[in-house]
């Protein structure tokens, strides 16, 4: 199946009514009630903006100061907003969170070693087992059998027909975390199984994450939470600036890239050039506008989520775009993958297996394909110089941190690293590696230096807006965080205002959010 | 909480104004934009209850295009209205006709236009056409009938978030105080247009296909029909000319034509088929496959005022006008 047939699937049947709901369902259980709404549950969509609403109003008038009441809203709010994707799956969800509460609790009660392991290695069997089954079956058996056809072998591989559950890689490797964190004892088993249900199942995190961590997440969740008034706001803030993201910049964006996209042997080098800018942008303003929405409505229960983006498109390197690029991901690699097998601590050709081991993994956690391999592959080919030369944590702070613009150099290096990523999102969107060879190959060559034949003038005028709120944001945890301080108050709500009138009238046609494949 | 709430209440306050402003200025002006954005004037005619021809003619741009009111009142000495609408299936038909019935009386003679798709509805994505956005807020029938978010028909002015040029284009007009022309006269709009097959030939290319009839969609249409029957609307049911070019592009073309004619003997109302008559060899009738231009629709009005004056001679009180 087509990756991008994805999108249209949920974006065709995103048209329920949530209010409609309360208006016409005078009966039904819980799973009739998300089954009518569907798959409707879009950070973009009205049915979310209503959900939310509903649960903020009860959340903090009916259980304010009864942390037991609020934790088991949230988990039922959380149950019901995935039982909207597809309620089959929710049975997954609930069983992988028993199976790692229970194993959790097993390894840290057991005196022995071995069966410490066993109840480690059965928790990790598992919930790798669901992500192997559900999400890489069919990719091995195509390859196999495609491997001994080469060899003269013919052989009838059965392929599953069924759909990736929405959040299986995210809840995992949640679930994954906690019980490495218990079984190397950098943490207690979580006695309440509210509380360690919503850990792995917040609704703002539990489809396309930021993946958090025990450690982070679970203190929160057992602490006691007051209204903030200025957190609200801030959370709203951050919501708005989210949905401006995706609604305006990745929606419009993923027009015209896919257009782009889709033929691209009709296009001059240039055109693809741009359809490649377009996804890049794409692929920024839908993950970071998602992570945006979901912190931000975090922060609406009081409760702060890992940072996932740090203005990406702004580092003078590979490094340090990755440092700044789905930071929970990376982080949660370098943690449980890339320090167990040795890290930076051996010699240089350690240093570059594991990078390449670390990257491949990454690129093959984002779906079972090998463009998604490639582009990890690519990603660590970039990387490796600054590994040997050991330069890769060189640029640590922000560009030009106390200027208002960057130096040449500086300049220079954030264009050169924004075009090594745009080459690399090419592989990562193209719907197979002859599909993206087919856009390079038509992109680089005299072409490219020719007028290109798509040029959305309003488009990059937002683009060029949008980049520039974002340069002048760059110093906060997102984009208008200070925009808090502007007074008076009218010029501030003006500001708002302005960026409302933009998602109004730019709002594109409800693509989904990529990640959500993941 | 109390204060995050007032702060909200002031900040929406005039995004609300905003909405209503827009929403206001919107359905007074569109009607201004001629026919850039669909048939707009009749919608205007529908839902502002104008329409009170004793003769109505109901389909698809086949009828749309097809039949000219202006010959039928010449031919009849009655008022004749076309509600043609592009791309109707028979479940776009009936809400259309239903719209229709709420602001205006019935007619006393019902045309319906029957096409090869007409029944097909189950592959037909209903798209809320910019001409419709003025008359849906709070119009609950045109929820359910698209079923989009219901917050798009009760808060006024989200209807038009997107419509970036159909909102510049409207306010522009609506300062300038300017009416684009619109050609269509009681609904009716012809082309000038040549013949032209190549988008026949295109779909061609992909093979004859076989439609789809959804039973359903039939049995509510001929719900409606006899409805109507009760309420002592003449009726009469055609199916226009195709040219002869595209006949091969549907498998069972010869059991749909047979369906509506059974259709038309169970319920008692003349079916006139027109698809095999002369005018469907002749290509300078048509701009395409499925379309008749300014000459053929001129003819095929005489062919339908013939047939409407032969079959409700005894049942409808013609006034042949002289001119």
């Amino acid at each position: 199946m087509l990756r991008y047939q994805f999108y249209q699937q949920i974006s065709l049947i995103n048209q329920g009514g949530f209010l409609y709901l309360f208006f016409s369902t005078s009966s039904g259980n819980f799973f009739n009630i998300a089954a009518r709404i569907q798959q409707s549950m879009l950070f973009n969509s009205w049915n979310f903006f209503i959900f939310l609403i509903i649960i903020y109003i009860i959340y903090w008038s009916i259980s304010n100061k009864r942390l037991k009441a609020q934790n088991s809203l949230l988990l039922i709010a959380s149950y019901f907003f995935y039982a909207c994707w597809d309620w089959r799956f929710l049975f997954l969800l609930v069983f992988s969170t028993f199976l790692d509460y229970i194993t959790g609790l097993k390894i840290e009660q057991s005196t022995q070693k071995s069966s410490k392991k066993f109840w480690f290695w059965l928790s990790i069997g598992i919930n790798l087992g669901f992500l192997g089954v559900f999400k890489y079956y069919n990719f091995f058996a195509e390859n196999f059998a495609q491997l001994l056809t080469s060899f003269g072998l013919k052989v009838n591989v059965q392929l599953l027909n069924i759909v990736l559950p929405v959040g299986i890689s995210f809840y995992t490797f949640h679930g994954l975390s906690y019980v490495i964190d218990i079984y190397k004892e950098k943490i207690r088993a979580e006695k309440n199984v509210v509380n360690y249900a919503l850990f792995v199942s917040f609704f703002p995190l539990l489809v396309a994450g930021p993946i958090e961590r025990a450690t982070h997440l679970l203190p929160q969740i057992k602490a006691p939470r007051q209204f903030d008034y200025a957190k609200m706001v801030d959370g709203l803030r951050q919501i708005l600036w989210g949905l401006f993201k995706k609604v305006v910049i990745a929606d419009n964006c993923a027009e015209i890239a896919n257009q782009i996209f889709t033929n691209p042997g009709q296009y001059n080098g240039s055109t693809l050039l741009l359809g490649a800018v377009f996804f890049t942008f794409q692929i920024y303003g839908d993950f970071s506008g998602y992570s945006d929405i979901a912190l931000g409505t975090a922060r609406l229960f009081g409760i702060e989520l890992l940072k996932n983006f740090n203005f990406p498109y702004f580092s003078r390197d590979i490094a340090e775009f990755w440092r700044r690029w789905h930071i929970s991901l990376s982080s949660w690699f370098k943690d449980y993958l890339y320090i167990p097998l040795g890290g930076s601590s051996g010699g240089t050709w350690m240093r570059i297996r594991n990078t390449f081991i670390i990257f491949l993994v990454s690129g093959f956690w984002h779906g079972a394909n090998w463009t998604f391999i490639i582009w990890g592959g690519l990603n660590a080919l970039f990387i490796i110089p600054s590994v040997i030369a050991k330069s890769n944590r060189k640029n640590m702070g922000i560009v030009a941190e106390h200027r208002l613009f960057p130096n040449i150099k500086e300049t220079l290096q954030v264009i050169s690293t924004f075009l090594l990523t745009v080459f690399c999102w090419i592989f990562f969107r193209a719907e197979s590696l002859s599909h993206a060879i087919i856009y390079i190959k038509s992109m680089l060559n005299r072409s490219l230096f020719s007028f290109p034949s798509i040029l959305p003038i309003p488009l990059i005028v937002l683009l060029c807006i949008f980049v520039g709120i974002e340069w002048l944001g760059r110093r906060g945890n997102y984009a208008i965080e200070k925009i808090d301080v502007v007074r008076p108050r009218l010029a501030r709500w003006s500001f708002y205002y302005f960026i409302l009138l933009i998602v109004f009238l730019f709002v594109s046609k409800g693509e989904t959010f990529i990640y959500f494949q993941f | 909480m109390k204060k995050l709430f007032k702060q909200l209440i002031l900040f929406i306050v005039p995004i609300l104004i905003f909405l209503f402003g827009l929403d206001y200025l919107m359905s007074r002006y569109l009607k201004n934009t001629g026919e850039v954005f669909g048939n707009v004037t009749s919608q205007y005619d529908l839902y502002e209850g104008r329409i009170h021809e004793p003769i109505v003619i109901l389909g698809s741009s086949r009828a749309e295009v097809h039949i000219d009111p202006n010959v039928i009142k010449k031919g009849t000495g009655l008022d004749c209205y076309n509600l043609g609408w592009s791309a109707a299936e028979s479940e776009l038909l009936m809400y259309r006709f239903n719209e229709y019935c709420k602001y205006n009386p019935l007619p006393k003679l019902l045309v319906v236009n029957l096409d090869m798709t007409t029944f097909n509805t189950q592959q037909v994505e209903r798209i809320m056409r910019d001409e419709q956005l003025p008359f849906n807020l709070y119009n609950f029938e045109a929820f359910h009938f698209y079923d989009k978010n219901i917050l798009y028909y009760l808060i006024p002015g989200i209807r038009y978030s997107e419509k970036r040029f159909l909102i510049y284009q409207t306010l522009l007009l609506g300062i300038k105080n300017q009416q684009l022309e619109t050609k269509r006269y009681n609904g009716f709009i012809s082309s000038d247009a040549t013949w032209d097959d190549t988008q026949l030939k295109k779909i061609l290319q992909s093979g004859p296909r076989t439609v789809v009839i959804d039973s359903s969609a039939i049995k509510s249409f001929c719900s409606t029909l006899k409805y109507l029957q009760e309420k002592n609307v003449q009726l009469m049911l055609y199916y226009a000319p195709e040219q002869k070019a595209s006949f091969p592009l549907y498998k069972n073309r010869e059991e749909i034509l047979a369906l509506y004619q059974q259709i038309a003997q169970q319920l008692q109302i003349p079916f006139i088929n027109y698809a095999q008559g002369d005018i469907v060899l002749h290509k300078e009738y048509f701009y395409n496959a499925y379309h008749l231009n300014r000459t053929g629709a001129d003819m095929f009005s005489h062919m339908i005022l013939n047939d409407i004056l032969q079959l409700f001679k005894n049942k409808l009180s013609f006034r042949k006008q002289t001119n």
